[in-house]
């Protein structure tokens, strides 16, 4: 007979953290007096519940009810519990000898069960799978806790992370969890040394360790809660950023910060509500594999990226930026709660500062590299993990061509938007369909902060564009990746908007692959 | 009384009722199905005892017939109790006696002897009953 552990398989994938497992983390980071990461609360929660399970089958076989096993033998007057009837209960009435040539002496006992229903049931019989029931399984994954972790430990942290977040109580700092009454206080005046010492430090970052030395932060208590509580009154003054990598946790001067750290770039913010629209897939997933677009909310790529190739588009060349889909977030350096992380790009040798800005799903640091090395939208950016933790290797290919008929965008004094194929130098690798030259930069700043195109509905400002381009086609057909690249010249929005757009216009048609162009009137 | 008449799709199974009704020697016919040990041990003893049964999920007891206990819970199982070169009804009555008596239609045992399912649905389906092999009807 199967009977179903309680502990299975979904058991652990829909696992609810309940009052009791908060209690229970509580007491546990008490017991244990210094912070904790969520990793091991979710295996001490995961072996409490292995042992109140456990503890709970060994209860069920107290008190006066036994718990019937065909191994067992019982006496007339005893009250049963049947597992294999849903946990019936029932009196023994009478107890004969059994009689079954094939096997070895048992007994038969009659048990009266609720609403006088009789059943005759073997005792003495020592090899009978229901014997077995409430065994462990020495081997099932779903009562070992470090399997259990490898299985589902990333929803499992997720789970509890919220469910310990919604408890005031608790704090987090750096991934580790404590009792927020039991931290020790920091003084004010340490905090402002803190600051001095960052400011000093250009801003920073520094680590805990290096900050509580300097400001001779000393108390008779562990290091750990000290250094935990000096970090929690860091994270809650705003004038420090936590900006170390997952594992790290390093201090910035939050107002030494790069602007376009502290504040989304201009042409960055999304101009168009995005809501995801599964007919557009089949689109989507016709796209360049190099087309990354940190507002899509369908990721176009979805390969773990060790290495990627980025068609950069106009905003982020402009803002100095790289996109952070949820494909590239997993290359650059994560946190656990803080919103900025400082991290390295490496180029030849060369080192620079990067960061990413989680929330708004950017990484910034690029400006001065992207001039140095005079690359234009639509060049083709690598970016790869580094040698060391926290590094990025950022390069590009040289281009074979030291010039190159390129679309070039002129802007008209009405703010209008004309491209022309003019030859222009050109250095590194580039995509065909999105590579554009601006010529005048500064007269596309003034459109992105007058908000010249904002105003109009996307259709209008996708026909604009879509006309303009027409004309540098013979065959009067443009594909979607021009247009996209080139509607970001002047407002931002990503792939899937500029699909929906075309599909909006009455006067245009798709060809398939892609391809776009006007209807014929005469047709 | 009513009668039905069979199709390809009806199950059929062995009525031990119908034996008891039928022929007094059905116990000794049956016999002859034993296995080696098994034949000892029921010669030696009142082969109509009854014997408890375990179900060997919920340990419930249930009396059941010794002999047909024995035969299709073990004898039956034993290699070479099968036999192709039987006639039909006998390959059928074995195949009754080694699934546990489960009812099969005429197309489920053509299956399983490799002979055309008319011609056993002509053979057990008629008016005339071979070795208590019968329709069933739930």
């Amino acid at each position: 007979m199967q009977i179903n552990h309680k502990l299975n398989e979904t058991y652990w994938a829909n696992l609810k953290v309940e009052k009791s497992d908060i209690d229970f983390v509580y007491n546990f980071l008490l017991e244990k007096e210094i912070p904790q990461p969520t990793k091991p609360l979710i295996h001490a929660i995961i072996e409490n519940r292995i042992s109140l399970e456990k503890e709970k089958r060994l209860s069920s076989e107290k008190g006066d009810v036994k718990i019937y096993f065909p191994k067992d033998r019982f006496e007339i007057g005893d009250v049963l519990r049947f597992p294999s009837l849903d946990g019936k209960e029932g009196t023994v009435t009478q107890l004969r000898e059994g009689f079954n040539p094939d096997m070895d002496s048992f007994s038969v006992i009659t048990v009266e069960l609720m609403e006088n229903e009789m059943k005759e049931f073997a005792t003495g019989v020592a090899d009978h799978p229901l014997n077995h029931i409430f065994d462990l399984p020495d081997d099932d994954p779903n009562y070992d806790p470090n399997q259990i972790i490898r299985n589902h430990g990333e929803n499992l942290s997720a789970t509890l992370d919220q469910a310990l977040s919604a408890n005031d109580d608790l704090v987090m700092i750096a991934g580790s969890w404590f009792p927020r009454s039991l931290l020790i206080d920091i003084h004010v005046g340490h905090l402002n040394l803190a600051e001095a010492i960052l400011e000093e430090a250009n801003g920073g970052p520094l680590g805990t360790s290096e900050l509580m030395k300097q400001v001779e932060l000393e108390a008779n208590a562990d290091k750990k809660l000290l250094e935990f509580s000096f970090n929690l009154a860091l994270q809650e003054d705003p004038r420090f950023d936590e900006v170390g990598p997952a594992g790290e946790t390093l201090w910035f001067l939050h107002i030494m910060e790069p602007e376009s750290v502290r504040k989304t770039p201009i042409f960055l913010k999304n101009s168009v509500e995005i809501t995801p629209d599964p007919a557009l897939d089949e689109y989507l997933e016709l796209f360049e594999s190099t087309i990354y677009d940190e507002l899509e909310k369908q990721e176009i790529q979805t390969d773990s990226a060790e290495k990627a190739v980025i068609s950069l588009t106009y905003p982020h060349w402009r803002a100095g930026t790289l996109p952070l889909t949820k494909t590239l977030s997993r290359m650059f350096p994560t946190a656990y709660e803080a919103p900025r992380v400082k991290f390295s790009f490496v180029d030849n040798g060369d080192t620079f500062a990067g960061w990413v800005v989680r929330a708004e799903k950017y990484v910034y640091g690029l400006e001065e590299w992207y001039q140095k090395n005079d690359i234009i939208p639509g060049s083709l950016i690598s970016v790869s993990k580094g040698k060391n933790p926290g590094e990025i290797v950022v390069g590009y290919k040289r281009s074979r061509q030291n010039k190159e008929w390129l679309k070039t965008i002129l802007v008209g004094s009405d703010n209008g938007i004309v491209f022309a194929t003019l030859k222009q130098p050109i250095n590194a690798d580039f995509n065909e369909r999105m590579a554009l030259v601006v010529t005048d930069v500064e007269a596309l700043d003034n459109i992105w902060k007058k908000k010249v195109y904002l105003s109009e509905p996307l259709t209008k400002t996708v026909n604009r564009i879509l006309h303009e381009l027409i004309k540098l086609n013979p065959q009067g057909q443009v594909h979607a990746q021009e247009i996209y690249a080139s509607v970001n010249v002047i407002r931002r929005c990503p792939p899937s908007s500029i699909i929906k757009a075309l599909n909006e216009i009455p006067d245009v048609e798709y060809l398939g692959d892609l391809y776009y162009r006007y209807k014929d009137k005469g047709a | 009384m009513s009668l039905i008449k069979p199709t390809l799709d009806t199950p059929f199974k062995i009525d031990f009722d119908w034996w008891q009704e039928n022929d007094s020697n059905w116990r000794i016919f049956l016999l002859d199905f034993l296995c080696d040990d098994h034949r000892e041990t029921f010669s030696e003893q009142d082969d109509t005892r009854m014997i408890d049964a375990i179900d060997p999920e919920t340990a419930e007891v249930t009396q059941v017939d010794g002999l047909l206990y024995e035969l299709t819970n073990h004898c039956a199982k034993q290699e070479g109790f099968m036999n192709t070169n039987l006639p039909l009804v006998g390959q059928i009555f074995r195949i009754f006696l080694a699934n546990g008596n489960q009812a099969l239609n005429a197309n489920q045992l053509a299956e399983i002897t490799g002979k055309a399912a008319k011609t056993i649905l002509v053979t057990i389906g008629g008016h005339r009953v071979y070795k208590g092999i019968r329709p069933f009807i739930n």
